[in-house]
């Protein structure tokens, strides 16, 4: 095998794996907290990236258009958490799934109506040039997208492991009645887990532009499989979500590479629905009480 | 949220489905006379095609609470199958149409079958999956599908040869086709299934108790939401006339998930006027020329009406006619008991002679992390007993009592009811062999009446399957007079005569126990376990609980009860388990018991 090909496609899953890393983070920690599974957590991504460049386009410097984009993310996350989170706290789970996803629904149409369905691109934001790694061959900003997510992930463990803040997100993660009863107030930290998660996701969704072009509808590919490598890591620990995502840009490179570039997402949500159907039992012989004390 | 439980919580009004099917009916026919032009019938058309998918998809996600974002890859299974089978293989329109239909089904079930036992969010997202899949797969066998410019030339549907050439004709043929899926909801509704499904929409873990199989149900209806949807798929590609990978795309998933939610998703009828409210709004949109807004307001609008109104226009329509015709009690409180049956209900148990004991547990442990919950505790509990587990706060009786009824895994050891292990069965499992339970904190399905409540207990003995429900065979009529016949049966015995009709949070608390054990008498249990039965009640109602344990043991179910009131144990039983820290430290008649002195330590501290 050609072992500088192979890098290539290793490397730029890398890439795009890092947005899914992050939107996988963004999945377990507002789920952990709230209790609700977001499904609009990947619109969050395309929201960063949408108005970023059209700012851009319009002749808005690209720091003031980011600044604005990351402060859209946060505040979207805020409503969100608001408005469709809190209310729906304790309905049945369908109500909860439905509610989100209207809420995707809801911006990536206004989306829509506002950008229109072009795809948005812009230049590298430091230089357009490329460099070469292990025979591979990446443009500079992916530097930038690896940097952003090894701060963003680096900050959000050094945040919930060495401070005070953190272990408070912690508690009301495992219990927020106990957590409240503690004096925690888990209604604030679900409120600020949603902002600051619409503000990386966005920020995630910025840097990426240069790479890939963003347009309406990039939100729901970026949240499935965000979604799918939170599933990977188990949907538990924020970090392990990390490495889910990270695996399925991996996954869907190489297969790109190797197989065809249509057949990654078929490999992808081919792998999520065999991943839930094996979860489920499909294939296993005997299964034991208290397999999925967490199913119902 | 209040008014999503209130939601659930209320009854229908009095029984209008007949009258109200028969007016539908009546409707179907009329329309086609009242409004010819072409127009008129074109709207209507359109709004049947997604009506029979819509009244599919309120079983799924309004009766068994689940949701498939992705409820059009059956469509796309209809719609892509019939126009293949149509125009590369010559099929009839008719036969490529009840082809399709169960291969949509079959495809429900192997995903659904698995997948519905996971977290609620697993079929969301596996549909959703499913259908990007199938997205990409018809986009890809150019040959077959056409790729991204589809099939052209699609026949007129035809009904044994005829081709439903009129628009008149096809109106009226969707609409009957809407009428059977109305219908199969109906019978759903007002079946055990129907009743099983509230109950779990209530309190899994109590449905779970009477022997309902939870995913069972959940699976039962995604199938036949999906056979539905592809019967939608199928007869839409007909009327288009062409079919391509949009045509069911994600945007046609998320208009099925507004209609029902708009329309009202606990109520069939909801499905119907979900369909017409999305119709409306898209020609509205059109005649606007705003089409780009489709998605605002879809999105907007399934918000708002969840956040706000979760029961939808159904929901509102059922309010006005409430407040205009005012309410009727259940239907089933007004059914004649069966003739003889409801007199003579045998024993519970089957008391077989053996005198081995019901139940005997073998050096059970659980240990949650380093503490050790239950450590080796062994007892049998004697045929025809009255056995109490007792210790004090923390001793491991709740775990004991979860590891017998299958809530909770065991480390080790063995749990044998009548011989046979159960330790490793889950607790529907548990529940079919005979072994029924009551909760500590109530866990009564308030969305039922009292009778149906007890009813739910009598679903492990029905012998008819979902083919007879749906269609509502003969059988099944008896077979619902028979439970109902069986569950009063059970609420005389428990004292709750007359109150069939009253939902259970309107009960005082005493009767609402009386309750739960009437609805766990109704398995017919061989073993009652009864958790705390007498914590929250008053001293005249101990005595009342007392009495009925005691007519519980004649009748020949056996007992075993975890309690704290020491007076009501000691009066009570005949055999008594003591255990402390996780451990088993007595077993026996209540004197000795009560002598021991461990036991004595173990209660006034040493």
């Amino acid at each position: 095998m050609d072992l500088a090909t192979f890098d290539q496609f290793a490397l730029s899953g890398l890439v795009t794996g890092c947005v899914y890393a992050l939107v996988a983070m963004g999945f377990v920690l507002c789920a952990n907290v709230s209790g609700v599974v977001n499904f609009a957590q990947g619109e969050y991504v395309m929201i960063g990236g949408l108005v970023t460049a059209s700012l851009v386009g319009l002749g808005v410097p690209l720091a003031a258009a980011a600044l604005a984009a990351v402060v859209l993310g946060a505040a979207l996350g805020f409503v969100q958490e608001r408005l469709t989170v809190t209310p729906i706290r304790r309905a049945p789970m369908f109500v909860q799934i439905t509610v989100t996803l209207a809420a995707a629904v809801l911006v990536r149409s206004v989306a829509l109506v506002v950008a229109g369905k072009d795809p948005y691109g812009l230049p590298g934001f430091v230089s357009d040039d490329v460099f070469e790694i292990g025979g591979a061959i990446l443009p500079y900003q992916v530097l930038l997208v690896w940097g952003a997510t090894a701060a963003m992930v680096g900050g959000t463990g050094w945040l919930l492991g060495r401070t005070a803040l953190g272990r408070a997100i912690r508690c009301v993660s495992i219990n927020p009645l106990a957590a409240d009863l503690m004096g925690i107030d888990s209604a604030r930290i679900s409120t600020l887990v949603f902002t600051a998660s619409g503000a990386m996701g966005a920020l995630a969704g910025l840097v990426m532009v240069p790479v890939t072009s963003v347009s309406w509808d990039s939100g729901i590919e970026y949240g499935l499989k965000g979604f799918t490598g939170a599933l990977l890591g188990g949907f538990r620990s924020p970090l392990r979500a990390t490495l889910g995502g990270l695996a399925i840009g991996l996954a869907e490179s190489l297969s790109a590479g190797y197989i065809s570039s249509q057949s990654k997402d078929i490999i992808t949500y081919g792998a999520l629905l065999l991943y839930l159907m094996v979860q489920g039992g499909a294939f296993a012989v005997g299964r034991r009480r208290g397999d999925h004390a967490e199913a119902h | 949220m209040d008014g999503i439980e209130q939601a659930i919580a209320a009854r229908p009004p009095r029984d209008l489905r007949w009258p109200l099917f028969a007016a539908f009916l009546a409707a179907i026919l009329l329309y086609p006379i009242a409004f010819g032009s072409s127009y008129a019938l074109g709207a209507g058309i359109t709004v049947g095609l997604m009506a029979i998918a819509t009244v599919g998809f309120v079983l799924l996600v309004g009766y068994a609470h689940q949701l498939a974002i992705g409820q059009a890859a059956f469509c796309m299974i209809g719609g892509y199958g019939s126009a293949v089978l149509t125009t590369r293989a010559g099929w009839d329109p008719l036969a490529a149409m009840l082809v399709c239909a169960p291969v949509s089904m079959i495809v429900a079930y192997v995903v659904g079958r698995p997948v519905l036992r996971l977290h609620g969010y697993a079929l969301a997202m596996a549909s959703l999956a499913l259908q990007l899949i199938l997205g990409f797969v018809v986009t890809q066998t150019t040959g077959l599908t056409g790729g991204a410019l589809g099939i052209n030339g699609v026949p007129k549907f035809a009904l044994f040869g005829h081709v439903l050439d009129s628009d008149r004709a096809f109106f009226t043929f969707v609409w009957l086709v809407v009428a059977l899926a109305v219908l199969i909801g109906l019978n759903i509704d007002r079946s055990r299934v129907g009743r099983s499904l509230k109950a779990i929409a209530a309190s899994e873990r109590a449905a779970s108790s009477v022997a309902i199989d939870l995913p069972a149900h959940k699976v039962q209806m995604f199938v036949l939401s999906a056979g539905l949807a592809s019967l939608a798929g199928s007869l839409t590609v007909h009327y288009l006339r062409v079919i391509e990978p949009n045509v069911f795309g994600l945007q046609y998933s998320l208009n099925l998930i507004t209609a029902v939610v708009a329309g009202g998703m606990y109520s069939i009828w909801g499905g119907i006027m979900g369909a017409a409210a999305i119709v409306f709004l898209r020609e509205t949109l059109r005649l606007a020329s705003l089409p780009l807004l489709e998605g605002v307001i879809m999105g907007g609008l399934t918000m708002i009406v969840l956040l706000l109104f979760p029961r939808g226009i159904a929901g509102g329509i059922a309010v006005l006619s409430e407040r205009f015709l005012g309410r009727a009690g259940a239907d089933f409180a007004a059914m004649p008991a069966a003739e003889g049956e409801g007199a003579a209900i045998p024993p519970g148990a089957a008391t077989a002679g053996a005198e081995e004991p019901v139940l005997v547990v073998e050096d059970a442990s659980r240990a949650f992390g380093s503490l050790k919950a239950v450590d080796e505790v062994g007892f049998a509990v004697p045929r025809g007993s009255i056995t109490a587990l007792i210790g004090p706060n923390g001793a491991g009786k709740t775990t004991l009592f979860n590891l017998i009824s299958g809530d909770q895994p065991i480390d080790s050891g063995r749990v044998l009811l009548e011989g046979r292990r159960i330790d490793a069965l889950s607790g529907p499992a548990v529940a079919r062999l005979g072994l029924a339970r009551t909760f500590q904190n109530l866990e009564l399905f308030d969305n039922l009446t009292v009778l149906e409540n007890v009813m739910c207990g009598c679903t492990r003995r029905t012998r008819t399957s979902l083919a007879e429900v749906v269609l509502r065979l003969p059988r099944i009529g008896a077979e619902e007079r028979r439970l109902a016949a069986e569950a009063r049966h059970w609420l005389a015995f428990v004292g709750l005569g007359g109150s069939e009709a009253r939902t259970p949070g309107t009960l005082p608390f005493g009767h609402q126990r009386l309750l739960e054990i009437a609805r766990a008498l109704a398995l017919r249990p061989v073993l009652l376990l009864l958790d705390e039965p007498a914590s929250g009640l008053n001293d005249s109602e101990t005595e009342q609980l007392a009495d009925l344990i005691l007519r519980i043991r004649a009748s020949g179910i056996t007992v075993l009860l975890v309690e704290h009131d020491i007076r009501l144990v000691m009066g009570l039983a005949d055999h008594i388990v003591v255990v402390d820290h996780g451990r088993k430290i007595a077993e026996g008649p209540p004197e000795p018991v009560r002598r021991d002195p461990q036991v004595r330590a173990a209660y006034l501290g040493s």
